[in-house]
Parts: C-alpha cells; structure tokens; sequence
C-alpha cells in the first residue's frame, strides 16, 4: 500500500544499494588469470605511471558509473518526488509598487512615482528579454481599489503588452500603502516559485531580507509640511502648529493663519462683534533638514481671546515639490445652531417660573428660541415643523394628530394628557397605560448620589458630576412616569429612599414617526428649585445635544478615516461638496435616515482637502433650501509628510525559510517518469554493452 | 620436446650465404675468415724488409733489380674462427608463446650452419639456469652440425628461469678473440646480461644480442582485470605474477616501456661494439635471416 510519507525513505532505501554496489566493487574484483610469458616489461611500464588518457578514468569507471546511474534513477522512481517545471518561472521578478501618497513628491518636475514606473519599466523589459515572468503588485491602502479600472492591484504575466499597461496606468493614492498587506499576495505566489526576485519600489529605506529588494526612488525632495494644527479650549481658543522641513539644508518661509467668522472677547471678558476675517502672518524661524519647529498664534493683543469661530486656516507660503501638507484647516469652533419653539400657555407669560425657564434655553448659546404663548382660542398657533426641538410647557395640543411631525418634543410640567390622546400616546404601548401616569406630591425628594449621563458632555472637564457635591435638585411634586415599555429610556431618576427610585427624565422614540422623539421631563418649574439652580441650562443644553445630534462626527480627519454624517431629522437630504482626486468639485447626496438621529451615511475619504456638508430642507415647491452646514478637513497622514521618519522593516515575513511551499500546487508540476524509464533502459542497453565488451 | 628445427628448403637458402667478421682476429690455422696477420695464401698482402731467416723463395726479385734492396713478399693470412651460440632456454621463451622457441633455435641453426660452412668451429649452448648446457660439442663440418642439431632437438628444454649473466661468464672454453658469440634471447629478465657481454668483450669476441619476442609480448591484446601469471613463476604468490586492472594508460606505459628498454639494449651492445637485432616471431625466419642479419653485416 502507498503512503505518502514511506515514498520518499523507500527512495533512501534504493539509494543505499548504490553503497552495496561500492562494496561489491570493493570486495570482490574480478581479476582474470592470464598466463603471460614475462612479466618483465609490464612491471617497468609501472615505472612509468599511468599515463594521462583523455577521458581514461571516464573509462575505467564507467560500468560501476553506470550502475550508480541506473540505481539512482531506480530510487528516484521509488520516491516518486515532484518535478518542478523550469522555464518561466525561473527568475521571475515580483514587483511591489508603493502608491503612498508621499510618492507624488516632486523634483524637477518628475514625481517619485513616475520616477519608479520608468525603472519598472527597464526591470520589466530586462525580466521579459531573459524569458522570464514578471509580476507587479500595486499596494494600496487599506479598503481602496486600483485607481483605474484597467488596472488590477496584481498582475502576474509574461505579456509585455498587459505588463505595459498595467504599469502605465497605475496611480499613487493620497494614503498610506500598506505594504504589508501587498505581500500576502506575494507570498502566495512565491510558493509556487520561492526562487523569485522581490523589488519593493518606495520612497523610505527599509530593511529587506535575503532575496528581497528594497528600491528607494527618493531623492532628497524638498517638502515644508504642516506635521500637525491643533487647538485647545480653555474658556477660549488657542492655536498652535508644527511645522517640518526636509530635504533642505535650512529652510525659511512665510506661514498665514487665518480666522472666518470669528468672535472675540476683550480683556473684561466682553464679547465682541463678529468679524468675517483675521489673519496674521509671520515667517518662521530657519529649520533645519528634518527639524521641526512648533508655532503659537498669539492674537494682535494678549487682551483679545478667541471665543468663537467658524474656521481656521493655516497655509505655507512655500513653493515645494509637495504641496498635500502645505495647508490644512481647523473645524467646528462654533456650536450648531438649534432652533427651538417653546409653546406655554399664554397665561403663564409672565409667570416667574415661566420666565426662568425662557431664561435657561435663551442661556445657551446655540439655542434660537421661539416663544410661543397659546391662547385658548388659538391652540394650534405654534409650527408643527421646521423645529430641531418643540418645548411643551404645561400645554399640549388637545388632539395628538396637531404635534408636530419632526424634531423633538420636550414635555415639560404636563400635569395630565388629552384624554383623546388614547391611552396609547406617541404609538407606544404601555399595557394601556400612559407613561405619564399620575402626578403627586413628595416631601422634598431630592436627587442624590447619582451620575446620569443627561449631566455629561457640555463641558468636557466636567463629565462626572454627581448632584450632592455639585448642587441639590429638589422637588416637592413630581410626575410618576411608567419606563415599563422598552422604548422609553431613563434619563434621571429621583429618590426618597435609597431603595426606591423614580424616573423624572425619559426618552422614548415614537413607533408612528421615526423621526419624531419624545421627551418627558416629570418636573416642574413651579413645584422645584428647577428655575433656581444654574445647572438646569447645563442639562437643557445636554438634552438638546441629545436631541440633535452632531451632523459630522469630526471635523479633521485622516486620509483613509471614515466620516460619520448624520441628518436633522428635520432635513430631507445631506449633501457633500468636495474637490475630487482630479480636482473637480464633486458633489454627493445622501437621503436623510428614518430613523431619528441616526447616521445616514459612512464617508470613507480618499482624496485631502475641505468638505462641505449641507443639510438641505426640501420645500413645497420642491426646491431645496440649505438648513444648516458644516465642513470638515481631511489631510494626509502626519507620516507621509515626515521624509526623514525611519519606517520599520517591513520584511521579516518573507523570510523564505518561514515560507510554506505548497507543494500541492499542481500546475508547475511536469511529469517526467516516462522519460526517466525511457532513459533507465538506454542506461541498461549501455550497461548491457560495456559488460559485453569487457568480457570479450 | 622435439622441433623441427630446419629442413631441406631451409638449409638450400642458406647454401648461398656465409658468415661474415666484420672485425679481424685472431682465430685458428684453417678457415676462410681473413685476418690482420699474414700468411701462407697466395693472395699478395704487403712487402717489407728481408731479415735474416726469412724463407729466401719469398724475396721479391724485380724489386732488388730496381731498388738494389731485398724486399719481402707477405700474403693474405686466412683463420678458422669459432662460432658460439647460446640460446636461453627459459621458460618465456616457449610457455607464453612456442613460436619464440622454435624461432630462436632457428637463428641458431642458420648461423651455425653458416659457420660450418665456413669451416668455422661451432659451439650451440642451451642456457639453463645459471649454467650454458653444451649437448653437442665442438662442432666442424656440415655432418657434424646435422648430428649437433638433432642433439639440440633433443636437449632443448624451455622452462624455469636463466641466468644469462652466469650462464655465459662460467661457461667454459669462451675463447679469446676468435669468433663470434651470439647470445639468443626474450632479455625478459632480471639477470645482469650486459655483465656477460661485457664478459665476452673483454674477451675479444665479437657479439651478437638478438632478441625474440612474440607479437603479444609486442602488442599486448588483453585488458580489464587480469591476473598475469609469470611463465617463469613457482607459485601464485610469486612476486613475478602481478594483478593489474589493464587500461589504455597501461597500453601507452607498456608501449613506452618496451620501446625503451630496447633502444636500451640496442644503445648498450653500440657502446660495446656489438651487435644487436630485435625481431618479432611474427616475422618470417626467412626475412629475418636474409634481411636483418643482412643489413647489419652479419652474413654476405
């Protein structure tokens, strides 16, 4: 029975039989006797030496040559081993074409990626005249395909023309290639040719392993680079930059720094009117080759501070070979603006605990309130859209077709529902009941110990908060709110005991409009130090930033990073402008998500420079207005501005010894046994043939 | 063992030829061979002065009638010289091949016919050993010699090996500038032969080295593994036998080998003023007799 693993000792064993041959040879030789009359003269020609014989020792070993042949072959046979086919295969080169967007750099005119695609180029021809496969892989960044559509990340050939055009038509990419992910495929084609050549065309030294070449087409590129644009809030805003140079000795150039729509504060704190634009201007001290140098953009005085902005923008006066990280802008210094409509009764205008709580949504800064006071002849005077949030404060619309269709609804002090509202408000059912359930006394209940997350978020250093350390809120009447049904979350709580807890705030979605939620609030002005505590603006603020979440999840990102852009649920459609790889003004259109607040859509950028996001609101006649914008930057990674960072080796996996040659790859595979029984019987004919001449 | 040495056909050729001695001696009263001394012919030689004594029928008249001075006649002095053979009657000299044997009794037997005809006196020898056996004696006449050669027939043993060296230097009744020795032999030996031509030199004698070799010994046809078996060995385990795994190289050495071991018999025996021939049996008697014995003077 065959088994894969005695085949190739049944070959050791055959071989050994070329040993016992030896020995044969060794131990018996067979000498004829042949009576001569003197053996006087053969004894002096042995004084003579043996006498140089073209091919005499070829002679003389010939049969037992022969024999160690023919047993050879046999063993071979016997071990069945697996012939690899020559031929192409045979010095191929494998090329890995770095397209990381540092590759554009240019000198002379001749970018870095051009100045690879020539030599692959000359390799290609030098690989394809020798008879040789040449392979090309073009590693691009993570999740990006190959720019064009003729061009396929690995091509694998001896067609000079296919070669030709795959290389012509490559394109380096705005991100990073991930080389390593380009040598899986490598790998995989070096099992069935471990003998092949591997160049890797970049721009950065790195170290190879046997067999592996690293080709570095840089040379010594001038590139002044933003490295990196931040600011910090501290009340106020402040700006700082790092600024590199490389591939110049020293290197001297101006920077602008401007500011759109920008408020400042004077030296009392006071806030100034809005300017459209600032900008300084300043040259930066000389740098050295590789160095950096980081700076402050103080204001014209150190008494005027940064409180608000629209955008700051930094730009590198300098005419480089490289012109990606020359400027980059900053986003998101101003708070969206929310617009809200705050419906009370008209009776309770000049209330103290109305008043106080106009006072708490006019407080924060992105809120633009509208009052609305219901008369009770006109119910229904408030707008049912065009609202972010729809405050309710002791009055509701008697019948609930008249709430409004987006946004969000905060109920706030309602003491009891419509009775026609059904016992199955908002779509939500509640086993019958409504989630406002009663409204009862308490005997100075307070919130105590507890962190709920309506308290985090507004300011940042301030995420924990808990209300005995910060302030007491407290109530002596409160709304009794059922959370039974999943769709309603909770918020806040008050306690009387420490075992017993009563929701006050709840959150729920409604199931009949998805882009509808609801907010219930269990206190009121009136029966609490609501109105009184200057945290109330800090968790009015947070339910609104609940209400209406971010449209853009960051406002500076990384070549290669995703953007998260969510819609109002007021807006019909999201539209983003941005110039493309070719420099066209390219625009994208997103259908806002059903759902409330949830993103609609993943923007995974590919190309650096400003966006804008526009959320459109689409009018009766069909027209769409812009609502709300915003913008966000991608640049390109910090990395691929930095020419003097030491990337680490990349090689250490293609050590060839770690390789796995799949031996099971069955098309390089030649079957070669009949020539080698054809050859064994040619050997045994001559064998045959010596023998027969030595003996007669 | 008997040989059929010679026979009629043979002995009519050589009826036409005679001995030749290149160089003049000495010899014995009687013959045909001219020496250097003067005699008793009537073939005219030299003059020279009368002395006192001298046989007066010898005084050369006519020229005492022009010189008025006695003047001698001297004439041609002719001497019988004796001719002897020795033959080595080792065994390479019939096991390998019998032709060698029977082609070098036939050497023997044309000259010493040659020198009977010559009224020479022939001594045939059978080396054996160290000593040259003598079965026939002095040999004189044509008679004599067909008696001699039968006795040679009959004696001539060809086994064992032979001192050439001993067996000519002890031999007794060598001579001493009267003749020629002839010395047939393989010289496939290790004995000093060239101390008994030496000998013999010494001894005023002209030599003649012939040398019979088969056309194996020559041109040697066996190759691969071969045991060679020393005709003249005791034993397997005698040191002349040897195993040799016989190659082309081997060929070229043996060739090289035998090439120089003659031009070295041959350069010996010009040194010493003898003479030497080398003949292969494949050769005709008949052409080695009429054609080599010929060029080198040996017979006229």
């Amino acid at each position: 029975m065959r088994s894969g693993n005695l085949i190739p000792w049944l070959g050791l064993l055959g071989l050994l039989a070329i040993l016992v041959l030896i020995l044969i040879y060794i131990l018996k030789p067979k000498y004829e006797e042949k009576k001569v009359s003197s053996t006087f003269i053969w004894k002096l020609s042995l004084k003579y030496g043996r006498k140089k014989v073209p091919f005499d020792w070829l002679q003389n070993s010939l049969l037992i040559a022969l024999q160690i042949i023919i047993i050879t072959i046999i063993a071979l046979l016997m071990a069945q081993p697996l012939f690899v086919q020559g031929g192409a295969y045979e010095g191929e080169t494998i090329v890995i074409l770095d397209t990381s967007v540092s590759m554009r750099a240019e000198k002379d005119g001749i970018s870095r990626f051009d100045r690879a695609k020539k030599e692959i180029e000359d390799l290609a021809d030098e690989t394809l005249k020798r008879g040789n496969r040449f392979s090309l892989f073009v590693a691009l960044p993570d999740g990006e395909t190959a720019p064009a559509s003729s061009v396929r990340n690995a091509i694998r050939s001896d067609d000079e023309a296919l070669i030709r055009q795959n290389i012509h038509e490559a394109r380096p990419s705005f991100g990073e290639a991930n080389l390593e992910a380009a040598l899986e495929p490598v790998i995989n084609t070096m099992r069935s040719n471990p003998d092949a050549t591997v160049y890797i065309f970049t721009d950065r030294n790195r170290a190879g392993s046997e067999g592996v070449r690293i080709v570095n087409v840089a040379e010594d590129e001038f590139n002044a680079a933003i490295l990196s644009f931040t600011t910090k809030r501290d009340g106020y805003h402040t700006f700082e930059a790092e600024i590199g140079s490389y591939g110049r000795a020293v290197a001297t150039f101006d920077i602008i720094f401007q500011l759109r729509n920008v408020r400042f504060a004077d030296a009392q704190g006071v806030t100034q009117p809005q300017e459209e634009e600032f900008q300084i201007q300043k040259t930066v001290a000389a740098i050295p080759d590789g160095g950096t140098q980081t700076v402050r953009f103080n204001m014209t005085t150190d008494n005027i501070r940064v409180v608000s902005y629209e955008s700051a923008y930094l730009k590198l006066n300098v005419d480089d070979g490289y012109s990606f990280d020359n400027e980059m802008y900053i986003f998101g210094g101003r708070t969206e603006n929310v617009k809200v409509q705050l419906v009370y009764p008209a009776a309770t205008e000049n209330a103290a605990e109305n008043i106080l709580l106009t006072a708490r949504f006019n407080a924060l800064s992105n809120a633009d309130v509208t009052p609305v006071p219901i008369v009770a002849d006109r119910p229904n005077q408030y707008s049912s859209s065009g609202f972010d949030v729809y405050v309710f404060y002791r009055t509701l619309p008697e019948l609930i077709e008249d709430l409004p269709s987006d946004g969000s609804i905060i109920l706030i002090g309602i003491q009891r529902l419509p009775p026609s509202w059904g016992s199955n408000p908002f779509g939500v059912d509640f086993n019958g009941l409504s989630p406002l359930l009663t409204w009862e006394n308490a005997d100075s209940v307070h919130l105590t110990g507890s962190q709920w997350p309506v308290y985090d978020t507004v300011l940042g250093d301030l995420q924990h908060v808990y209300y005995d350390s910060l302030f007491q809120l407290r109530a002596t009447r409160h709304a009794v709110l059922d959370v039974r049904n999943l769709h309603y979350r909770t918020l806040m709580e008050i306690r009387n005991s420490p075992t017993s807890a009563v929701p006050v705030l709840i959150v729920g979605d409604n199931a009949n409009n998805s882009r509808l939620k609801t907010i219930i609030l269990g206190l009121d002005i009136e029966f609490s130090n609501l109105g009184t505590v200057f945290s109330t603006t800090w968790m009015l603020g947070n339910i609104l930033s609940y209400c209406i979440p971010p449209i853009i999840s960051e406002h500076l990102v990384t070549v290669g990073d995703t953007v998260m852009l969510a819609g109002r649920p007021s807006t019909d459609i999201v539209q983003l402008l941005f110039d493309n790889a070719d420099g066209h003004r390219e625009s994208r259109e997103f259908q806002t998500s059903p759902e409330f607040g949830l993103m609609v859509a993943e923007f995974k950028s590919i190309v650096p420079g400003r966006y804008w996001i526009q959320q459109q609101v689409r009018g009766d006649d069909g027209t769409l207005g812009v609502q709300q914008t915003d913008n966000f930057f991608v640049r390109i990674a910090e990395r691929q501005s930095n020419f003097a960072q030491d990337l680490p080796p990349i090689i250490l996996r293609m050590e060839r010894d770690n390789l796995d040659i799949d031996a099971s790859i069955p098309p390089n595979l030649l079957d070669i046994y009949v020539w080698v029984a054809l050859a064994l019987v040619a050997l045994f004919i001559i064998e045959w043939w010596v023998q027969y001449r030595e003996q007669f | 063992m008997r040989f059929n040495i010679i026979n009629d056909e043979f002995i009519n050729r050589l009826e036409t030829l005679s001995l030749n001695m290149p160089n003049p001696m000495q010899g014995y009263f009687g013959g045909v061979h001219r020496t250097r001394t003067y005699g008793n012919t009537v073939e005219f030689a030299d003059f020279r002065d009368y002395n006192l004594g001298d046989d007066i029928r010898r005084i050369d008249w006519n020229l005492y009638s022009r010189f008025e001075k006695h003047f001698i006649r001297l004439y041609v002095d002719e001497r019988q010289m004796h001719i002897q053979i020795f033959v080595d009657c080792s065994a390479s000299m019939y096991k390998g091949n019998k032709d060698k044997a029977l082609y070098a009794l036939r050497i023997m037997a044309a000259l010493g016919y040659l020198s009977v005809q010559n009224m020479d006196k022939l001594t045939m020898r059978l080396m054996k050993g160290d000593f040259a056996e003598d079965p026939c004696g002095i040999i004189v006449g044509k008679n004599s010699f067909f008696r001699g050669i039968g006795q040679i027939d009959e004696a001539a043993v060809f086994d064992g090996d032979c001192n050439l060296e001993s067996a000519i230097v002890n031999c007794e009744n060598l001579g001493s500038n009267d003749g020629l020795t002839v010395i047939i032999s393989d010289f496939l030996t290790d004995s000093n032969w060239k101390r008994a031509v030496d000998y013999l030199v010494f001894k005023k004698r002209q030599v003649l080295v012939v040398q019979v070799l088969s056309p194996e010994e020559i041109d040697p046809r066996y190759k691969g593994r071969v045991q060679m078996m020393d005709s003249e060995s005791g034993d397997v385990m005698d040191p002349k036998n040897m195993k040799l795994k016989i190659t082309k190289a081997h060929f070229k050495a043996y060739r090289e080998a035998l090439e120089d071991y003659i031009r070295d018999i041959k350069d010996f025996c010009t040194s010493r003023g003898a003479l030497f021939i080398s003949g292969s049996t494949a050769t005709p008697i008949e052409k080695f007799i009429f054609q080599k014995l010929f060029e080198i003077g040996t017979i006229k």
